[in-house]
């Protein structure tokens, strides 16, 4: 019996130890590839492990533009990504719960509204989106890229998080409203702490999408020392000339270093989650 | 202290030495005294009292003193690349040094994303008071009202242009009005660079001034012998068909109208592609696919592990030498370069301003704007900072005064004015600047159109193909 | 005092309540989204370059826009694109959130490593690679042409198999769905397990009865949020493919980009503010016929 399962053990690990080979080999082929003298990445992009080693692509990148460093642009997106993310989750939870769990008339109006938010194309809302926020004096700030989150404009997290106040079962609210709790209680006391995993999931979500948008930092950031990390990475994908690829893909890999931490430090508090804050109670 | 800084930053301008010496205390000394609320004054004092003589500089900044102009901070954008950021940052601050007055506000983008973001500006009179501009969209931006006439500029003296040639500086005049829009920044031209080492290893000689006959019979000897092809004709650019009309005889390729060309002229255009295609040596839209040219780097005349994703040609511009050779350099590969072929070679190639300076009608400083301008156009040192960059600067002037400085840490350089002097002596002048609907042909009939003809089994004659593209030049010129 | 007691009073109405958690989303989306969507609305309607002031030409954009042969294409792409790209990602997500539930010591690196791909599929870095690894003589076909041996010279940006590559690139992304079903997967009650042990289920029965109906609101959830995303998709076949061959990865949003926003030429927003707006309908459709069935499979309790 416990052989058999020591073999059933083995038997996942392998399979499972391939299968995540397979899906991180893009990834460390950058990773690997950005140790490569640039002028030799593309002529050996089938040999995974450099011959040569080399931390120029990592001096080169880092100088960036115009003498703004990456330190700036990386500054500049933890600004961006960490207050507007923080916003995101408390005004996307507060919505959530009131259209989970409270009965009011525009109720299913307001939810309509929350999809639709999801299906806008972006792109669109572009210029219209400009026009209203230089008429707001925002152009040239990071206000449209912080400031709206605060307000729940992206349906995606509202229903996400509405997703799993579902889970939570409602004899919970009903006990505590007997013990007195008003509806700012039960949400604070009871939902809030139930539904950690979705805002850790959240968090995760909306710190990489602000991470990654350079659309919007296309239009609002008008001074170089005001570029995030995507924007600045773009400069680097000029078609018309001869671009740095090893500065590119050494720029990337230090780009996605904040969201991995993230996820590495995060995923065990997601996944215990309610499971074991004791749901019975 | 200020003063030190700039006569320690001059002192290494051996051209300019000696001016440097005696303008710098007066430029320096008159910015200490007005930068206060000199702004406002000189708002608006700009076009009435045009001063005849050159201000007393360390830079050539014409007839207008930076150093009056108080605290002003200039705007300016373009795209480019990590080098281009970096030269044009030098040439800024180089500036700023003797006018510690004037600071710079830089926007650098990549083309693609320059475009959509000028738009935007545009639409909100936000635009960089000083613009980089490419030679095909003048005409649209002078329609929509966006860019400053700098004629009573050139004609005051405040922006000199008097060692650019006349062919050149016309190049920035609108076709509507005659006026001057937008200045050089540097010159090109149509360059077809080729491998080198596998023309010499299959001892085949690639001449000048190819016709298309040569280069196509050339082309099938490579294909043949080598398995080597060719990318021509799939870009949304007019690029191709303009040096075709220009072969032809043509003095324009898009009219009021549509086209210069004819249905019969285009149909020998699109029979070259589908001989090409037909023959195997010239790549058909999936081959096409296969092969990123999205970068220099990657483009298959520079990489590809087989011959079957490589192209011995690229057609190409001359300023592009420098960034293709440093990619092919990897591959061990010497690039070689010569004119586009076409029938009539030497009435289809022309100089082409690589790209263009404007100044835009959102600026609130525009005399200090033309002086930066002039600055850049004419000052020797700025003219080694920016390293030719966008080109062979178009002041003859300058670009004599920095030969041996840029040359030093760019190898192609001489190659590249040599091939600019041949281009010179074997051309005929630039069409006009293009009208504001050839934009929407170049994406919504050229590129279609290519893309059918070049498809691996075509469903499509070349007369029909040249219908086709007659036509819809013409239906979109009309409801522009 | 009284009056103190009132507004207490007032406040704890549930409809009230209701009010005042929406109250972000109900200023939200009149600030940010409803002023912006109006204006796009009446821009459809008009010839719009950005830089003159737009003028009002009724429905020609959408006249002329059904008879835009690429229009038609761009939706073609992208439904092919939706419909095989989403219902594959889901799958594969739910299949692996199911196999790295299981705790061990690795399973934190395994998770890492399965989620990883999805944060950076925007970026330039994967574009450049992308295209690497699927070129005819790339690493795929490398590999491929071991079991097929007619693959080593697959031309996999071809106009027939061109989007299938960005599938293959959508599905490689299947992380932050996995993640969503992994939290969904630790919310579920272990006694319903613990019940059923007792009575005698086995791993699979469990599955099939608990696991996958209480699952049901997730893969909804899941299944809404990938099909909407695919029909929005815009950064891989902007980088990737541009489109190219022929059109055949052109995604809908890249056409609506294209517009508004063309490199050369004048911008046509009014008529990429039409095309957006016949987006938004077909999403929405495409939306509420999902929701119309969700009463058919989805478990509630």
């Amino acid at each position: 019996m416990s052989k058999k399962k020591t073999v059933g053990a083995i038997v996942y690990h392998v399979l499972v130890a391939i299968g995540a080979f397979i899906m991180v080999y893009p990834l460390l082929w950058m990773i690997l590839s950005s140790f490569k003298p640039t002028n030799t990445i593309l002529a050996t992009s089938r040999h995974l492990i450099p011959t040569q080693w080399t931390l120029d692509n990592y001096r080169n990148g880092w100088k960036g533009f115009m003498g703004y460093t990456f330190a700036t642009f990386f500054k500049n997106s933890f600004f961006i990504s960490l207050l507007s993310t923080f916003g995101t989750l408390i005004s996307s939870a507060f919505v959530a719960y009131a259209l989970q769990r409270l009965q009011f008339k525009l109720k299913r109006f307001l939810f309509i509204l929350v999809l639709a938010t999801m299906m806008l194309p972006p792109q669109i809302m572009m210029i219209p989106q400009y026009m209203w926020f230089r008429h707001l004096g925002w152009v040239g700030t990071f206000n449209p890229m912080i400031v709206p989150y605060f307000f729940a404009i992206q349906g995606f997290f509202v229903y996400l998080i509405m997703n799993f106040i579902g889970g939570v079962p409602k004899e919970l609210d009903e006990a505590a409203k007997i013990d007195g709790c008003s509806y700012y209680g039960i949400f604070f006391r009871v939902i809030l702490p139930l539904i950690t995993p979705a805002l850790i999931t959240s968090a995760i979500f909306s710190f990489i999408w602000r991470w990654d948008d350079y659309l919007s930092a296309l239009l609002y950031v008008t001074r170089p020392e005001m570029r995030p990390i995507s924007l600045a990475l773009k400069l680097f994908n000029d078609p018309n000339s001869g671009s740095d690829i090893g500065a590119t893909l050494a720029m990337s890999t230090l780009s996605i270093l904040p969201a991995t931490i993230l996820f590495l430090i995060f995923q065990k508090s997601l996944v215990e989650g309610i499971a074991s804050s004791g749901i019975k109670g | 202290m200020k003063k030190k800084l700039v006569s320690i930053m001059l002192s290494g301008v051996m051209v300019l030495s000696l001016a440097a010496c005696s303008g710098n205390g007066g430029g320096t000394t008159t910015s200490n005294d007005t930068s206060g609320d000199a702004n406002q004054t000189e708002n608006t004092s700009s076009e009435s009292q045009p001063a005849a003589t050159p201000v007393d500089s360390p830079l050539a900044v014409g007839t207008y003193d930076p150093a009056t102009a108080g605290d002003v901070e200039l705007n300016f954008g373009w795209w480019g690349n990590q080098v281009r950021d970096e030269v044009t940052k030098n040439a800024c601050d180089y500036f700023s040094e003797v006018y510690p007055n004037i600071t710079f506000n830089l926007n650098a983008q990549t083309w693609n994303d320059y475009w959509p973001q000028m738009q935007t500006f545009a639409a909100s009179d936000m635009l960089p008071d000083i613009m980089q501009q490419d030679y095909a969209f003048i005409e649209q931006w002078v329609e929509a009202g966006n860019l400053l006439d700098l004629t009573p500029y050139v004609e005051s003296g405040a922006l000199d242009l008097s060692n650019v040639s006349p062919s050149i500086v016309d190049t920035g005049r609108s076709s509507s009005d005659g006026h001057i829009y937008a200045v050089c920044a540097g010159e090109n031209a149509p360059a077809l660079l080729y491998n080198k080492t596998l023309t010499d290893e299959l001892g085949i000689e690639v001449p000048d001034n190819m016709t298309w006959d040569q280069f196509a019979e050339l082309s099938k000897k490579i294909y043949e012998e080598s398995g080597y092809g060719v990318i021509y004709g799939n870009t949304n650019s007019e690029n191709p068909l303009t040096y075709y009309a220009r072969g032809l005889g043509h003095q324009a390729f898009f009219e009021a109208d549509g086209l210069s060309t004819s249905v019969e002229e285009m149909t020998g255009y699109y029979q070259r592609l589908l001989d090409g295609v037909s023959e195997g040596w010239m790549y058909d839209t999936n081959k096409i696919a296969n092969v990123s040219e999205a970068t220099i780097p990657e483009y298959p005349l520079v990489y590809g592990t087989d011959p079957s994703v490589r192209t011995w040609v690229a057609f190409a511009f001359s300023n592009q030498l420098s960034a293709y050779q440093a990619a092919a350099e990897a591959d061990g590969i010497e690039l070689g370069i010569t004119s586009w072929p076409e029938n009539n070679p030497t009435q289809a190639n022309y100089l082409k301003p690589g790209q263009f300076f404007s100044i835009t009608t959102d600026t609130k400083n525009p005399d200090l704007a033309v002086a930066f301008l002039n600055y850049l156009i004419n000052d020797t040192q700025a003219g080694i900072l920016l390293q030719a960059e966008r080109g062979v600067p178009a002041s003859t002037k300058v670009a004599a005064d920095i030969a041996d400085a840029v040359g030093e840490k760019d190898p192609t350089y001489p190659v590249i004015v040599k091939y600019l002097e041949f281009v010179a002596a074997n051309s005929s002048p630039i069409f006009p600047s293009l009208p504001g609907y050839a934009g929407t042909v170049n994406d919504d009939a050229i590129k279609p159109t290519a893309d059918e003809v070049l498809d691996p089994k075509p469903s499509i004659s070349a007369e029909e193909a040249a219908t086709k593209l007659v036509d819809s030049a013409s239906k979109i010129a009309a409801d522009y | 005092m009284e009056k103190k007691k009132s507004l207490r009073h007032f406040m704890g109405q549930e409809k009230v309540a209701g009010y005042v958690f929406s109250l972000p989303f109900i200023i939200g989306f009149a600030l940010f989204l409803m002023i912006p969507m109006v204006l796009s609305l009446y821009y459809s309607f008009c010839k719009y370059d950005i830089q003159n002031a737009p003028t009002f030409v009724g429905l020609r954009n959408y006249v002329n826009i059904f008879q835009d042969e690429v229009f038609w294409k761009a939706l073609k792409v992208t439904c092919y694109y939706a419909l095989i790209g989403t219902p594959l990602k889901v799958i594969f997500a739910l299949i692996i959130a199911l196999i790295l539930c299981r705790d061990t010591k690795a399973t934190g690196l395994y998770r890492a490593t399965y989620y990883l791909p999805s944060i950076i599929g925007g970026s330039v870095a994967i574009a450049i690679l992308w295209r690497r690894m699927f070129e005819s003589t790339g690493i795929i076909n490398a590999f491929l042409s071991l079991f097929f041996p007619g693959m080593s010279n697959f031309n996999w940006f071809s106009e027939s198999s061109a989007i299938w590559v960005l599938i293959i690139l959508t599905v490689w992304q299947f992380g932050s769905s996995m993640l969503i079903f992994l939290s969904a997967l630790k919310q579920i009650n272990k006694e319903l397990y613990e019940a059923a042990m007792v009575d005698g289920a086995n791993k699979w029965k469990q599955f099939w009865r608990i696991t996958l109906p209480l699952l049901t609101p997730t893969i909804f959830f899941n299944l809404v949020q990938q099909t909407i995303n695919s029909f929005l998709a815009f950064t891989q076949s902007k980088l990737i493919t541009n489109g190219d061959p022929k059109n055949s990865t052109l995604f809908y949003t890249l056409y609506v980009y294209n517009k508004a926003f063309p490199t050369q030429g004048k911008s046509q927003m009014g008529y990429a503010s039409a095309l957006a707006w016949i987006m938004l309908i077909i999403v929405s459709t495409v939306t509420a016929l999902l929701f119309l069935s969700r009463n058919k499979w989805v478990y509630e309790d």
